[in-house]
């Protein structure tokens, strides 16, 4: 008898289950893949090549998929899913893509590229000088040569508009380490941009 | 405030994250000062240029559709009904089987969660995103250690050194190049291991940063350091409390 009972309160279990199944699919499209694009972006520039990426943003989707339970309704959804993603990144696709290197910033000024231009002569238009002769393609690649961590704060901050604090939660460290990497990351970036511009003659280095 | 000040805030105002106080007192400054204004001026060009050339365009409609095919899960309860008594007696048994589990599981966890050195390293605490904590040094890496370890610098690792436990591996960038890094643990004692046939200069270990983090690690103050060089490679162990005997990490680095 007591069996029976069992087995019929099992059966209720599992309706109430496929339903509630339902709702979570449903609640999980609405909330969370709209972001899809945002994180397939993102995956891109973390990993620097297609299949990697799409293979990326599916295991994201799929954690969070299975962590659904876990998130809280009306917070951030799209800093959860970054969060995720960006770990899942660290744990088991940077060492494909990572570059190992140490650099040294410390010749490079505060608003290095600002003085480089401004070298050049006074009344020069920075932007007829410089930032027009630069591809799209060229400033892709200057960030793709990031080390990982500069590049990561800058994508988040710069390419995501996500805040200090956001940035922080995603990547679990303190917003006084974003705003260092995001600070060191610029002046890479302005050397790197320099760098290549007086290497294909746009400009010329007034220090040579 | 002066310029330097006023420079000083310039990220945070061009990225709009200061707060009232500083984004009126650079206001102010940039009102009179031409210089900083200017510097203001193009870094603000610098970022919108960045973004302009940077920003791509992403197409997702099957990555969307992948996405959403996987996320259905196969109908279940009809074949159940079925053979209905049988099968719920075996789903008991497993309810209770499972509850028995999951009981262990949160004492392990609980027990894992207190000692906030452990650093997630099994591929079950991969999948996990509990484990998270990045304040001491990066996992995962063990594969591309041991390989570099053995292809690059004929070194193996012939097991844990007696009493302790390996709880990370990664790459460390130090002024004299890259090191394969180590970490070890018995209780609250710490070892670290760097190998690597970089040249090294001791003094170089006492600011590192670890791949992904800052961590700084003053070798000068109550740490013993056992640094060794066979062939072109370098070995140092350095423990992170004094007094830890580091004499069973010998045996078990084996050079070929």
């Amino acid at each position: 008898m007591s069996i029976v009972v069992v087995a019929r309160n099992i059966g209720v279990i599992f309706l109430t289950e496929r339903q509630s199944e339902k709702e979570k699919k449903q609640k999980f499209e609405a909330e969370a893949l709209i972001h899809l694009d945002s994180l397939y972006r993102t995956a891109l520039r973390m990993t620097r090549n297609d299949g990697d990426a799409a293979d990326l943003v599916q295991d994201a989707f799929f954690k969070a998929y299975r962590f659904w339970d876990k998130f809280e309704e009306g917070t951030n959804c799209r800093a959860w899913l970054f969060k995720i993603m960006t770990n899942i990144f660290i744990n088991n696709y940077r060492s494909k893509a990572s570059t190992p290197q140490t650099i040294d910033l410390e010749d490079i000024d505060d608003n290095f590229l600002f003085g480089q231009l401004s070298a050049l002569g006074p009344s020069e238009d920075p932007e007829k000088l410089f930032f027009n002769k630069i591809f799209d393609t060229d400033v892709r690649a200057a960030i793709d040569k990031m080390p990982d961590d500069f590049r990561l704060v800058t994508i988040l901050s710069l390419l995501e508009g996500f805040s200090y604090q956001e940035i922080a939660d995603i990547l679990n460290i303190n917003v006084g380490t974003v705003k260092s990497r995001l600070h060191r990351g610029r002046k890479l970036l302005q050397k790197s941009l320099w760098d290549y511009a007086v290497k294909n003659g746009f400009v010329k280095d007034a220090a040579k | 405030m002066n310029c330097k000040e006023a420079l000083e805030k310039l990220q945070e105002i061009i990225d709009k994250e200061a707060n009232d106080v500083d984004a009126r007192e650079v206001k102010e400054h940039l009102e009179h000062c031409r210089e900083c204004l200017s510097k203001y001026e193009f870094e603000e060009l610098f970022r919108a240029f960045v973004i302009e050339k940077a920003s791509i365009e992403a197409k997702t409609d099957l990555l969307r559709e992948k996405i959403l095919k996987c996320c259905d899960k196969p109908e279940r309860a009809k074949g159940l009904f079925g053979s209905g008594l049988k099968i719920g007696a075996i789903l008991v048994s497993a309810a209770v089987a499972i509850i028995l589990c999951v009981i262990t599981a949160f004492t392990v966890a609980e027990f894992y969660r207190h000692q906030a050195y452990i650093v997630p390293f099994e591929e079950k605490h991969m999948n996990s995103i509990e484990y998270t904590d990045y304040s001491k040094p990066l996992v995962g890496e063990l594969l591309s250690v041991r390989d570099y370890l053995n292809n690059n610098l004929r070194i193996s690792l012939t097991g844990d050194p007696k009493g302790f436990r390996l709880i990370g591996a990664g790459f460390s960038n130090v002024k004299s190049g890259r090191f394969a890094h180590i970490r070890y643990r018995k209780g609250a004692d710490y070892i670290s291991l760097f190998i690597s046939n970089a040249n090294v200069n001791l003094p170089d270990f006492e600011q590192m940063s670890y791949y992904s983090i800052e961590y700084h690690m003053h070798v000068s103050d109550n740490c013993l350091v056992l640094y060794w060089k066979c062939g072109n490679n370098s070995i140092i162990a350095v423990s992170e409390n004094p007094g830890i005997d580091m004499t069973p990490l010998i045996p078990v680095i084996k050079i070929s």
